[in-house]
């Protein structure tokens, strides 16, 4: 076996088991399925190509998830309708739903984007505090106060919403 | 005992705290009742959302590409075996001496795609 297929093996190893959640992950930002599902193939493509540069030292799943995230945002400013639901409209759909999912992902959305992004770190693509710290570039602490102050947030929003 | 933070609730039910601190906040749940409903409500929104978050999921269609290896090995090896047949058939490469230089040729240039990716691979790349 060459080392491409050795290295090739390996990252289909590690990728694998997040796929579910990458997707969910994706889909909690785009509030689209199939633009989550262009999201994960897109981001599969591009962990891939630059999977030689990894630093086997660091978390696969917090450099996974950090592609994941690069590939919605450019997913959203490709397509500027799936970002920019209104609130009116996100209110309706969550009303209208029973799944509990798409209430969460709505309330999420109508929260400050810091919290939005912490909460999707936290509870989609399931990131421990040194994992988030290290993707938002801040120090755990702030992880910790951001995260409980993100989860009054959503708790109030889910509450209005329900 | 230090008191305990709000924030602190939080990282304690996501276990993000040190064994001691754990220790702290457990010994306090169990002689505050306030601070235990509060930890109450967290607990049980935590779990409500990590369902939700679950039940988001989905198994989406992904294709990796096929490393250049495996696309070239099936290529090459069925070139190589073709190739070998038609010089066998050539009267000037039936001489032993000849089709052994051919098919070590061949096998070179062979291995030739094998030891570009090994290098390439090893190569330092910017992401």
């Amino acid at each position: 076996m060459s080392s491409t297929d050795s290295k090739q093996q390996q990252f289909s190893q590690l990728l694998r088991p997040l796929l579910p959640a990458s997707a969910g992950y994706a889909h909690s930002i785009l509030r689209d399925r199939h633009l989550a599902e262009d999201a994960v193939q897109q981001a599969a493509l591009r962990a891939f190509e630059n999977f030689h540069s990894f630093d086997q030292t660091r978390s696969f799943r917090q450099w996974w998830f950090a592609i994941v995230h690069n590939c919605c945002i450019d997913l959203v400013r490709a397509d500027k309708s799936a970002s920019h639901i209104s609130v009116d409209e996100l209110d309706e759909t969550a009303s209208h739903e029973n799944n509990v999912a798409e209430t969460l992902m709505s309330a999420i959305g109508l929260l400050s984007a810091d919290h939005q992004e912490i909460l999707r770190l936290k509870y989609f693509a399931d990131l421990s505090y040194k994992e988030i710290a290290a993707t938002l570039e801040i120090p755990p602490g702030t992880v910790m106060s951001r995260l409980h102050l993100a989860r009054l947030a959503l708790a109030s929003k889910m509450r209005e919403l329900q | 005992m230090k008191a305990v933070e709000p924030a602190e609730l939080s990282a304690y039910l996501d276990g993000e705290l040190s064994s001691e601190r754990m220790a702290e906040i457990d010994a306090a749940l169990t002689t505050d009742a306030n601070l235990r409903a509060e930890f109450e409500a967290l607990k049980s929104a935590d779990i409500q959302w990590k369902a939700a978050a679950k039940a988001a999921t989905f198994h989406p269609e992904v294709q990796l590409p096929e490393s250049r290896a495996q696309v070239f090995t099936p290529v090459m090896l069925a070139v190589i075996v073709v190739t070998l047949i038609a010089l066998r058939m050539i009267p000037k490469f039936a001489d032993m001496m000849v089709f052994a230089i051919a098919l070590h040729a061949i096998a070179l240039v062979s291995l030739l795609p094998w030891l570009a990716d090994v290098v390439l691979e090893d190569a330092p790349a910017s992401e």
